[in-house]
């Protein structure tokens, strides 16, 4: 396709600026992005073991529910019956969350010992893969979560103009250039093949990408931009129905009643969706002293609408549906769609293989931001060598430190945080995870303009590449090797491949990156 | 846009940038709302209605922000998507005083 010659100049200008703006923010959203694919695998990792009596089988349940109820009346507000207990929810009754959680959150877990008599731990589960999850949504930086939403809106619609712009640089030479990847002397060539390759073959992840963190950045705003421009009659505002909301059946007390035992309710619930797999019970009665039942679960032949699965509302007394506007595969059509976006942001379909496709797209896209920085420092330093400067510009310097710094030191503090999740005190830890992560951010920086380029990619890649490796050491410490799931195994199993992959990187002189000069160069001894 | 050979360039990045992340906006808050009045969406933020109409925002305010350099100048941006504005909000004014 022919595109005029100064389009593309223009555009590749503005692409540039735009990539070198947003570019290492988006390096750390995909890598963190990419990590938070594992979030349950390195919650459950992350998770100590607890001094609990193996969890109460659901036939049991009626009994473990009714000690602790009148033991700890408070309970009844809000409990949960995990069905499938994991090391990171150790037990089949959780009680006492807050009203609103975000995130993992102080609570009770409760078991019956052998002599039937009630045993209950209150603990806070392990942050860290939740605070990972909360860097990949605030673009890697610590800030009110408000702000933070706002800062990432702006980001992704850099992103846009940045993958918009990208692609039209990249259709002219679209045919000849395809599957070309200039292997050889010129690593500025390869890497900017390597670069726009990457790009256009996922460029629907990408475009998916984009638009739905513009959405989720902004979505409040809009949706009172529409009230404003389509509520005719304000009054009728209060009436808005929602799941759980709707009205109730005014059967007599509803207090009075009691509800059905979970068993039975999972039964009437498997008659009504067979695909079904529920996963947690959540009641809560919060409204007006009403029991409510929500169901989370998930359905293999459905996309979920969360990265943790759909949910029902249940009719807590009847085991009747209530509403099924997020439940895999009971969604009307429309809501199915619009399910389907989420989904696709969150790669929460198609199992295991899909997640572990997600993780390479979002490692390979926090890569191609690497590569775009990397080159944005050479082509600038070609430039300013060809104006007859030796040494870099003060510009050029903060910028490839800040690219080094920025990135690896990215990598490195979320292997930190890892490695550091096992060994943490049970309680507050959520500001010991954010010192430990900018620590070691900063650190990196530190490194990365103390250094020249060549000394600090190695250090900090061999610095990620120990960190990385301790991660399985410290599970170990915790966690002894009989107790340890499956899935923690593979946690570490992938430590210790995904260090080595590192540490390669590290010592392997002619894995080269661009910014690296090529020997003979004259590099400046003051620059250190 | 571009029918008479002009050169672009990024020089005049911010007048034709601001145009587009502004008016592109706005232009896609009138799309919004006379689609909304015209298939009955009332603004509840639950219905599904609503729902698709605060996603179709996004990739028409993103599409004008990547395409806005296309303008030959910033004024021609800041004019062109204006009238588009002037005339998307009078329709959305005549649909709105029509059907209430």
């Amino acid at each position: 396709m022919k595109i005029r010659a100064d389009i593309v100049r223009m555009y590749r200008e503005i692409h540039s600026w735009v990539g070198i703006v947003c570019g290492l923010f988006l390096f750390v959203a995909f890598y963190a992005g990419s990590v938070t694919m594992f979030e349950r695998p390195l919650q459950d990792w992350a998770s100590a073991p607890v001094a609990l009596p193996p969890p109460v089988s659901l036939e049991k349940m009626p009994a473990l529910l009714e000690k602790t109820f009148s033991e700890h009346p408070e309970a009844q507000r809000n409990y949960t019956i995990v069905l499938h207990p994991t090391p990171s929810q150790p037990a089949s009754l959780i009680w006492g969350m807050p009203e609103r959680m975000h995130g993992p959150s102080f609570a009770n877990f409760s078991a019956l010992a052998t002599d039937g008599s009630l045993v209950t731990v209150s603990q806070e589960p392990s942050q860290a893969a939740h605070f990972i999850n909360m860097l990949h949504q605030q673009v890697g930086l610590s800030m009110p979560h408000e702000a933070g939403r706002l800062l990432m809106g702006v980001v992704a619609l850099l992103y846009a103009v940045a993958l918009i712009s990208g692609t039209l640089i990249v259709i002219p030479g679209l045919v000849k250039n395809l599957f070309a990847i200039r292997l050889g002397q010129n690593v500025k060539r390869m890497w900017l093949d390597m670069h726009s390759m990457l790009g256009l073959f996922s460029l629907p992840f990408h475009i998916i990408m984009a638009l739905t963190s513009v959405v989720f950045a902004f979505h409040d705003e809009i949706y009172m931009a529409e009230q404003a421009l389509l509520i005719q009659h304000p009054q009728a505002q209060h009436d808005a129905g929602g799941p759980g909301h709707g009205p109730h059946p005014h059967g007599p007390a509803a207090e009075l009643r009691k509800p059905l035992d979970p068993d039975q309710i999972l039964k009437t619930v498997a008659t009504q969706a067979p695909g079904f797999i529920p996963d947690t019970l959540a009641y809560s009665s919060a409204h007006g002293g009403h029991l409510a039942l929500r169901i989370t679960g998930r359905d293999p032949c459905y996309g979920a609408r969360g990265a943790g699965g759909g949910f029902a509302g249940v009719d807590p007394y009847s085991g009747r549906l209530v509403s099924t506007e997020y439940m895999p595969g009971h969604q009307s059509w429309s809501q199915s769609v619009l399910t389907s976006f989420f989904v696709l942001h969150f790669g929460s379909f198609g199992g295991e293989s899909v997640q572990w496709g997600y993780v390479l797209l979002g490692l390979g896209g926090a890569f191609m931001f690497y590569a775009g920085n990397q080159l944005w420092v050479v082509s600038r330093r070609r430039r300013e060598r060809g104006t007859g400067r030796v040494e870099d510009t003060k510009s050029t310097r903060i910028l490839c430190a800040l690219t080094i710094g920025c990135s690896l030191g990215c990598v490195a503090g979320i292997s930190a945080v890892l490695c550091a999740a096992p060994l943490l005190p049970a309680s507050s830890q959520t500001v010991t995870v954010q010192l430990v992560y900018f620590g070691v951010f900063l650190l990196c920086n530190g490194v990365a303009f103390w250094l020249k380029e060549r000394e600090a990619i190695r250090i900090l890649l061999i610095f990620s590449a120990i960190l990385t490796w301790i991660m399985p050491i410290s599970a170990l410490v915790v966690t002894p090797l009989s107790r340890m799931q499956d899935s923690a195994l593979a946690v570490d199993a992938f430590a210790i491949l995904y260090g080595a992959f590192l540490m390669l990187w590290a010592v392997r002189p002619e894995a080269g990156q661009p910014v690296l000069r090529r020997k003979g160069f004259p590099s400046d001894p003051e620059r250190a | 846009m571009t029918s008479t050979p002009v050169m672009l360039s990024s020089r005049n990045w911010f007048p034709k940038a601001s145009a587009g992340l502004v008016l592109g906006l706005t232009l896609s808050f009138a799309l919004m709302g006379i689609l909304g009045l015209l298939v009955h969406v009332d603004g509840q933020p639950r219905a599904v209605g609503s729902q698709f109409l605060m996603w179709l925002v996004v990739p028409v305010w993103t599409g004008i922000l990547g395409t806005c350099f296309l303008f030959r100048s910033g004024w021609r941006a800041w004019a062109m998507l204006g009238g588009a504005n002037a005339v998307l909000w009078a329709i959305y004014m005549g649909v709105r005083s029509m059907m209430s």
